[in-house]
């Protein structure tokens, strides 16, 4: 595990560094992917709009899941404003809220320049996983969203010295099964933004509901015995079987 | 001869400010804090750009803006953007060794 690195006297969070590594290698994948579609400039703004309010969302989602520490935490901003942007600010990001806000920077980007927003989409949405991936193997790195201690040959130490489950790593997999299988879906489903969104929310959602119960980590808070996520997954698990059973009525249909 | 189309004009006049706020935006980053300064500009730059260039304009006025405004985004992000649960275990870790 390496939190941080020097680079010229700065400290720099290696968990930005593969984060920004992640971003910047799924903009090269829509870049070479757009080279054979004809929306291909289209798909390449699509995704900096989609990755701009990916971070909106996630730190957005953040800051009200934070919001009863930041008001008892609200003196900080005047005594000591690095510190309270070091603590709320620069630090925390909702998977979850990247996903809603990814989507609507997409959608605004569709609606503001009139582009078919389905197709488009469709073009950009299997790099999101792929992105999520190099982002979770950055968790891993800094120690963030940890595992359940184990004593199985499993575990690896932690920044705290203790086994755990490198949970963060199961989750970078699961990712890129994901993507692989965004990459290779049937052609009728790749150019269906709408059913293939509804494909990637039950795949994820699941996997993620599962995965939830080997973090070890309380940081992200509880809503009775599920965790946030939990309950979210279930809420994108419903959302993405209704998206695809109202694309398999409407294409019966037409 | 001069494009003097009016949006060609007006993506003109959108890749010179992003330009300049891609300028900007890389002096934010050299000093702690105001790094979020650099997220903010080189978003707005990026957006110039998307805007600029759906006007038709292109140039290198508007690459070098571009190119300016993603590598202020890139090392503000870096400075700035760590995970909760990161400052947290590094705020455990400091105790630990404390006791």
């Amino acid at each position: 595990m390496l939190t941080y690195i020097n680079v010229l006297g700065r400290t720099i969070p290696v968990y930005g560094l593969i984060g920004i590594a992640g971003i910047l290698s799924g903009g090269l994948i829509v870049y070479l992917r757009s080279g054979r579609a004809s929306a291909g400039e289209d798909m390449l703004f699509m995704y900096i709009y989609g990755v701009i309010g990916a971070f909106a969302g996630a730190k957005l989602f953040s800051l009200i899941q934070n919001m009863p520490d930041i008001i008892a935490d609200i003196g900080l901003l005047f005594s000591d404003p690095s510190l309270f942007a070091g603590r709320y600010i620069s630090a925390g990001l909702v998977f979850y809220g990247g996903l809603a806000g990814a989507f609507a920077g997409a959608f605004i980007y569709a609606r503001r320049y009139k582009v078919p927003f389905s197709p488009c989409l469709a073009a950009v949405l299997p790099v999101m996983p792929f992105v999520h991936a190099v982002g979770r193997a950055g968790c891993f790195m800094a120690g963030c969203c940890y595992g359940k201690p184990t004593e199985s040959i499993w575990g690896i130490r932690g920044a705290d010295g203790i086994m755990r489950l490198p949970v963060q790593l199961y989750e970078s997999a699961v990712n890129l099964v994901i993507f692989a299988v965004l990459l290779n879906a049937p052609d009728k489903l790749r150019s269906d933004g709408a059913a293939l969104a509804g494909l990637y929310f039950v795949m994820y959602a699941a996997a993620r509901f599962v995965l939830e119960f080997m973090r070890g980590d309380t940081a992200r808070g509880f809503i009775g015995p599920l965790s946030t996520a939990q309950v979210l997954s279930i809420i994108l698990i419903a959302a993405g079987i209704a998206l695809s059973a109202g694309r398999r009525k409407s294409s019966s249909g037409t | 001869m001069e494009n003097q189309n009016p949006d060609f004009e007006r993506g003109k006049s959108q890749a010179i400010a992003c330009l300049v706020l891609g300028i900007a935006a890389n002096v934010c980053w050299l000093s702690g804090y105001t790094a979020i300064g650099s997220l903010v500009l080189g978003i707005i730059g990026i957006l110039l750009v998307v805007n600029s260039k759906k006007t038709g304009y292109s140039g290198g006025i508007l690459t070098a803006g571009f190119v300016l405004s993603i590598i202020a985004i890139v090392i503000g992000a870096l400075v700035f953007i760590a995970c909760v649960a990161c400052a947290g275990l590094f705020v455990a870790v400091l105790g630990t060794l404390a006791f």
